[in-house]
Formats: C-alpha cells, sequence, structure tokens
C-alpha cells in the first residue's frame, strides 16, 4: 500500500527560548505548557486546517520525566484541544527529537498511513538537566565501549579541536560572534518574530510575557569571547561563549501529503526530498551531520553544491566549522544560517530539529533563486541527522 | 477619587498586624502593536488555598504601584495598565479577618475610603485600564475589575460573585454604583441582592459574560495571552460592545421599578430587619442618577455603618461558625498527625449510635455496631 506521497512542510512554529535555571524566564512554566501552547498557536493561525483530520501527533523531548514525561504526543494533544480520536507519542533521540519526530511522521505520509501531523519537541533543562536520572549501563565503561566521558558534550567539542587542528579556538569564536550578529541583525529584520508564539510566565515579580528569546547577547565581543574559561579542559578551546547553552523551549510544525494540502489549500512552505541519520564515535559526536548529510544527499541524488541554503544547528562553533570544512564551505559563507543560530538563540536540545526548519522554511521564501536547502544536526551519543527540502518558492527552470 | 487623595490612612495599619499581604507587582509587556502594557500582578506568596484578600497594607500598595503607573502614562512610558492575579485567583476581596475589630464608625470609613482611593484609580490613570480575571474573583476582588475600563475572564475561573449582602454588607468600593451602570439595574440586583440571599449564590464565568461583566472570555490554557493580545486590539481601537450598559429609558421608565419590586421581593422573603440588602438597595436606586464621586462617599457612610453594627458583628460570627470552621475546626489538630482509620467500631445501637454509624459509614473501610439486646429500638 506504499503511496508514495510527497511530504510538505505546511507551518512551523516556537516558542521564544528561555535560559534555564533558575533565574530563566520559564523557571515557573510547565515544559508541557510550552508544547501545548505552540501547539494551540500552530492550529490558530492555520484555520484551514480541519482537526478532525489530523492523524499523528509526535513529540520529542530527550529527558522524559515529571512535566515532560507521560508519552508528551498524546497529552499535548489533548491539552492543546485536539479531538480526542487524533492520536499521539513521545519521541527521543536527545537534541535530534524534534527532527525525527518531522522524519518518522513524514515516512507515515509518504507510506500513506498520514494526511497531517503534527510534530514537534520541547526541552525545559532547567527542570530537567540533560541525562538527569539517567543510569547507563555499567558495559560502556568496563568494556570500554565509549569513553567515559562521551556523555559530556562540551568534552566531544574539545576532542573535535584535537582530531582537527585547522579548527582553532579564534575560528571558532569568530563563528560564534558571526552567530550572535546574525541573530539580532534577523530580529532587527523581523525574521525571527514571524514565527514566535507569546508565552505567560510567571517570575518572583509577578507574570509577563515572553516574546522574544532570552539567549542571545548582541553585545558580544571578540576580546570578551577571548577571555572566556575553558571548562572542559585547562587550556581547552571551547567556552560558553562558542557553545550553545542550556535553554527552555518547544517547537511544533504541521507536515501533510502534498495532496491533502493542496486540496485544503493549506499553505506549502517546504518540500520534504530525502532525510538520513547516520552513527559515529559518540567520542566525536559532533561530525555526525556529515555522514548524515552525504547520506542524505545521496539518497536525493543531489551534490552539496546543489544546496543552496544550510540550516545547521549549532551546539558547539567547532562542530559546525567541522562540517563546512568538509565540505569546502567557507566559515563566513552567507548561504550558511542566515539568520544565526543555537549560539545565540540557545538549543532546547529534543526541540531544536524543527527552529532549523522554520528559519528554512522563512528564507525559503525569501530566496526564490535557490532550490534545495538543508537542515542539519549533530547528536548526543554519535550520531547525525539530516533532512533536505526543496523551495516551493523555486523560480528557476525545472 | 481625588476626594481621597489628602486623607492619612496610616491609622488604619494598626488593624494590619497579621495581614497576609497581597502584594503588586508589574512588568512591562511589548504589544504587538508596539505599544506597552503595564501589567500588575496581585499575589500574597501563597498556594490558592490562600487566596488573595486585600487589607490596609495591600491596599496601600496596590495604591503607590498604580500611582507610579499613572506618572509612567503621563510620560508617554506605558499606553495601558492591566491587574491580573496568582494562578487560579484574582482575589477574595476584602480581608474580613480584622473588621470585627474595627474600633468606631471613623475607621470603618477610612477602611472605604481606602479601598475606594487604591482601587479608583484605576479609572484615572490617563491610559485604559484592564482587570484580566484569572480566577476567584469576590467581593472586593471584583470590585478591582468593575473600576477598570475593560475585562476579560477565564472561562475556567471558579467563582465570580458580590457576596456582601449575605455577610451583612454592602459592595462598598464601587460595586454598587459601578455594576447598575455597567450591567443594568435588573442584573445588577441579580448579582448584588438576589444571589447572595439565594444562599450565596456565585456567578459562572459564562454568566458573568453573558451578564456584561466581563467583555471578553478566553480558555485557560493562553488565557494571560489571549487577554493581553485582546487588551491590544482594544488599545488599538477595537470596539467594545456593551449591550447591557443602561440607556436613557432605563434610567428614566425601568430603574426605579426594577429596584421596587425587588424591595417587595426582599421584604417578603426576609422581612424587614436584616439592614444591608436594604441599604444596598437604596444605594443601587442613586446610582442611577448621582456622580461617581457622590456615589463613593455614600458606599463609604453606608459599609461604615454596617460594619460598627450588631448584625455585622453576629454575621461574622455565624459565618466563621458554619463556612470557615466547618471547613477548618478551631483548635482542631493538623491533619498530618492524623493516623489512617480503617474499621470503625461503635457500641450500641440505638439514636444516637445509629448516628455515628452513619457518620462513619462513608469514611472507613467498615463500620460495625454492636449492642447488648439484638432488638433495635
Amino acid at each position: 500500500m506504499t503511496a508514495g506521497n510527497r511530504v510538505v512542510f505546511v507551518d512551523g512554529v516556537r516558542t521564544p527560548f528561555g535560559r534555564a535555571g533558575e533565574k530563566g524566564m520559564y523557571w515557573n512554566t510547565r515544559a508541557d505548557d510550552l508544547v501545548v501552547k505552540a501547539m494551540m498557536g500552530l492550529i490558530e493561525r492555520n484555520p484551514a486546517v480541519p482537526l478532525d483530520n489530523i492523524d499523528e501527533v509526535a513529540i520529542a523531548a530527550t529527558t522524559q520525566q515529571g512535566d515532560q514525561g507521560l508519552t508528551l504526543g498524546r497529552t499535548a494533544g489533548i491539552l492543546a484541544g485536539l479531538p480526542r480520536h487524533v492520536p499521539g507519542y513521545a519521541i527521543d533521540r536527545m537534541c535530534a527529537g524534534a527532527m525525527t519526530a518531522v522524519t518518522a511522521t513524514a515516512g507515515g505520509i509518504a507510506m500513506g498511513a498520514y494526511d497531517i501531523v503534527i510534530a514537534g519537541g520541547v526541552e525545559h533543562m532547567g527542570r530537567h538537566p540533560m541525562g538527569f536520572g539517567a543510569d547507563p549501563n555499567p558495559r560502556f565503561l568496563s568494556e570500554r565501549i565509549v569513553s567515559a566521558d562521551a556523555l559530556n558534550m562540551g568534552a566531544t567539542a574539545e576532542r573535535l579541536h584535537d582530531r582537527f587542528p585547522a579548527l582553532t579556538k579564534q575560528r571558532a569564536d569568530a563563528y560564534a560572534l558571526r552567530s550572535q550578529q546574525k541573530v539580532a541583525a534577523a530580529y532587527a529584520a523581523g525574521h525571527i518574530q514571524d514565527d514566535l508564539i507569546p508565552i505567560s510566565a510567571k517570575t518572583p515579580a509577578g507574570w509577563t510575557l515572553a516574546a522574544v528569546d532570552e539567549a542571545p547577547r548582541p553585545e558580544t565581543t571578540l576580546e570578551g569571547l577571548a577571555a572566556l574559561k575553558t571548562p572542559f579542559r585547562p587550556h581547552g578551546r571551547v567556552t560558553a561563549g562558542n557553545a550553545s547553552g542550556l535553554n527552555d523551549g518547544a517547537t511544533v510544525c504541521m507536515l501533510a501529503s502534498e495532496k491533502t494540502a493542496t486540496e485544503l489549500g493549506l499553505s506549502i512552505k517546504m518540500s520534504m526530498v530525502s532525510f538520513a541519520f547516520a552513527g559515529v564515535e559518540p567520542e566525536v559526536m559532533g561530525i555526525g551531520p556529515v555522514p548524515a548529510t552525504e547520506k542524505a544527499l545521496r539518497k536525493a541524488g543531489l551534490d552539496i553544491s546543489d544546496i543552496g541554503l544550510f540550516e545547521v544547528n549549532e551546539a558547539f562553533a567547532v562542530q559546525v566549522l567541522a562540517f563546512l570544512d568538509h565540505f569546502g564551505i567557507a566559515d563566513d559563507d552567507p548561504r550558511v544560517n542566515e539568520y544565526g543560530g543555537a549560539i545565540a538563540l540557545g538549543h532546547p536540545l529534543a526541540s531544536s530539529g524543527v527552529r532549523l526548519m522554520i528559519q528554512l522554511a522563512h528564507q525559503f521564501e525569501r530566496h526564490p533563486e535557490v532550490r534545495f536547502g538543508l537542515t542539519t544536526m549533530c547528536i548526543g551519543l554519535g550520531q547525525g541527522g539530516t533532512v533536505i527540502w526543496e523551495n516551493p518558492h523555486w523560480n528557476g527552470a525545472r | 477619587m481625588s476626594q481621597y487623595d489628602a486623607i492619612d490612612f496610616t491609622d488604619l495599619l494598626a488593624l494590619s498586624d497579621a495581614e497576609v499581604i497581597t502584594h503588586s507587582f508589574v512588568q512591562d509587556v511589548s504589544l504587538p502593536s508596539g505599544k506597552i502594557l503595564a501589567l500588575i500582578t496581585l499575589d500574597n506568596g501563597m498556594d490558592y488555598k490562600r487566596p488573595n484578600t486585600l487589607g490596609p497594607q495591600s491596599l496601600l500598595e496596590f495604591d503607590r504601584l498604580l500611582v507610579a503607573q499613572s506618572d509612567r502614562a503621563a510620560a508617554g512610558e506605558i499606553h495601558g495598565v492591566a491587574v491580573t492575579g496568582k494562578e487560579f485567583i484574582l482575589a477574595a476581596g476584602a480581608d474580613l479577618s480584622r473588621v470585627s475589630d474595627v474600633p468606631n464608625k471613623a475607621m470603618a470609613v477610612k477602611l472605604a475610603q481606602l479601598g475606594h482611593r487604591a482601587l479608583g484609580r484605576l479609572d484615572q490613570l490617563g491610559v485604559p485600564s484592564f482587570v484580566f480575571i484569572n480566577g476567584l474573583a469576590l467581593g472586593g476582588g471584583l470590585e478591582i475589575a468593575l473600576n477598570a475600563n475593560y475585562r476579560t475572564i477565564d472561562a475556567n475561573a471558579s467563582a465570580v460573585a458580590l457576596p456582601e449582602v449575605f455577610l451583612g454588607l454592602i459592595p462598598g468600593w464601587g460595586g454598587a454604583y459601578l455594576l447598575p451602570n455597567l450591567i443594568g439595574i435588573e442584573n445588577a440586583l441579580k448579582v448584588i441582592i438576589e444571589n447572595p440571599l439565594k444562599n450565596n449564590r456565585m456567578l459562572k464565568p459564562k454568566d458573568a459574560l453573558e451578564l456584561g461583566i466581563a467583555d471578553a472570555m478566553f480558555g485557560s490554557a493562553r488565557f494571560l495571552e489571549e487577554s493581553i493580545l485582546w487588551a491590544d486590539a482594544v488599545l488599538n481601537g477595537q470596539p467594545v460592545s456593551r449591550p447591557n450598559q443602561p440607556g436613557k429609558v432605563e434610567r428614566l421608565a425601568k430603574w426605579n421599578l426594577a429596584v421596587n419590586i425587588a424591595r417587595k421581593s426582599v421584604e417578603e422573603k426576609l422581612g424587614t430587619v436584616a439592614k444591608s440588602p436594604y441599604v444596598a438597595l437604596e444605594l443601587l436606586e442613586q446610582a442611577r442618577k448621582v456622580d461617581k464621586e457622590a456615589a463613593f462617599a455614600r458606599e463609604d457612610e453606608a459599609i461604615a455603618s454596617l460594619i460598627v453594627g450588631d448584625q455585622f458583628h453576629a454575621s461574622m460570627y455565624a459565618f466563621d461558625l458554619v463556612q470557615k470552621r466547618a471547613k477548618k475546626p478551631a483548635g482542631a489538630p493538623d491533619s498530618s498527625l492524623a493516623r489512617p482509620v480503617g474499621k470503625v467500631g461503635v457500641i450500641g445501637a440505638g439514636l444516637m449510635a445509629r448516628q455515628f454509624a452513619l457518620l462513619f459509614y462513608p469514611r472507613g473501610d467498615s463500620v460495625h455496631a454492636r449492642q447488648r439486646s439484638h432488638q433495635f429500638r
């Protein structure tokens, strides 16, 4: 019964991302409320979607416990007011949770099992620090399957610097500075705000409305970055300034078969071309986007030179640079992360994949000269994930 | 109200040594239109079991914060002010815990005046004011909302009411004047007189919306977000319709008639001994023609007379006994000390023992009753 449907990205939204911890704007806000409110915002701005026809809700979270546990896709769907007959489930692939929610449900659409789905992710790293309560199998260490610090993401990034000596701290800092500057410019141009769903949040000083990301530091300078500590290794290269922080946030998007989207007159912001995940050594998890992207390109029958826009998750500057070097792309190539990335905006683990898609979709509309773009990210425990998208606004000859 | 500005309220603080203060916090919210809304949160720092209440210190803090907002409004820093409460609660009204201790009528007048001064500022900020009724809003809590220019309500707010007449008081922080002029005399009579006398019946959010107490209602999940967006629309000229607001015909023809009918009905049901319904009826009758300043002054006088009267004291005693103490018996040990009860045994099966058995019946696993003779009386 394989239908072979084309999958389209109808729309995507997210909450503003907060800084994790007691001083962060979402400290008193529940994780499930973040994703529920994002979902309600998505539904509200797509009134043409018949809620009865939504076939699946897939919501990712890395640390699935407490207010971030209990089969999020199902509970969030009920809380967002979806009809009871709309099913849902939860997903975990660490940093690529939301990306996996998209690819898994996209597979279902291609198969013909679904017409319309909601996919997204949430991570409240303030309430649920990464790996909290996890109990890794002792064999990992006793049999030396992975190094003891493979779960320490900062250490994996330092190791990436070791492996590629050309990736210096200076390059990483310069990249990080550009990320901050690009986010500030994208905000000034109003490119980010379009897809944010404001969230009311209680602080010790009363209710407030979180309408913009909390993490960006537009005042960042190279001198400031150079002076930061390297907490993962003495005389190391990875700092809080050239890495993403700890954040709270949620993202959701709607996917549909092209046929359904056309019939219902839904917006089509992107069409999925291919996707791929690939495993790498957990100790250098940051290299994951390289094999994942090669695999996704191969499956799409495309070459890296066909890609006109890149949305690369910035867990660490060094990991983006490793990807760019591999494909021979300049550090400051304007096709890469035009609106900046996670170093400035933040990286609430399982939610980030859809943020990349939201930003790529926004750029597609502004770049009709571009036909293909990709979203890619590295994944803790040594994986990479890549989704290649086609621009429906492309104005070239087919 | 300018008439209240010069009054020194410090002597009221003697009545508030044990007050659980409801603090007023403010945060500026940037609206989509670019305007700035000063969002005030009322929060006593405790959970929903101890609702926000308004004692002298709480009112003075709220008053100071509103003065600061009107200065900011004059400076062009803000374009609107909104008030909301902590989770599930706007406010449960005046702090009545010490009202029985008010030593004389002059102090009672001041209590009313302080409420009028603080809440009345919501209509004198120089910018529109909103109250987002996010939960429980009783008595003075609802009067905060009535003093503002616009109101939204959470579709799951647990209760909305002006229960003063039930307690032997009247809505004395503007309610007796503002409500009939907002939703019409017949609706106001229902809320201020009829419902309190029907064993203190409360309004559901849907009723509050239909009566016109609230201008808009939103679901709980995004209540604050949607209320803020709605406020932005109103600040940018979106009209707000109030079909129940009394017009000329109602004022001239219907008003006094409705009050007279209500008075008759109260006389039939209650007789004429209880004072508060009649005081409220009189205020409601006058609300047709007097201006706000005069109306508030009459409320001050009316509620003060009731506060120092015997009926209110008796009523508070009764209220404590049958409402408050029923939930939380005086002197009862902390419930965390209690041990779980499994079986309950009752010796005897006479009239009293049988009632004991019945009382325990739903609380334990089983109840065993025994008596010496097998013959029940």
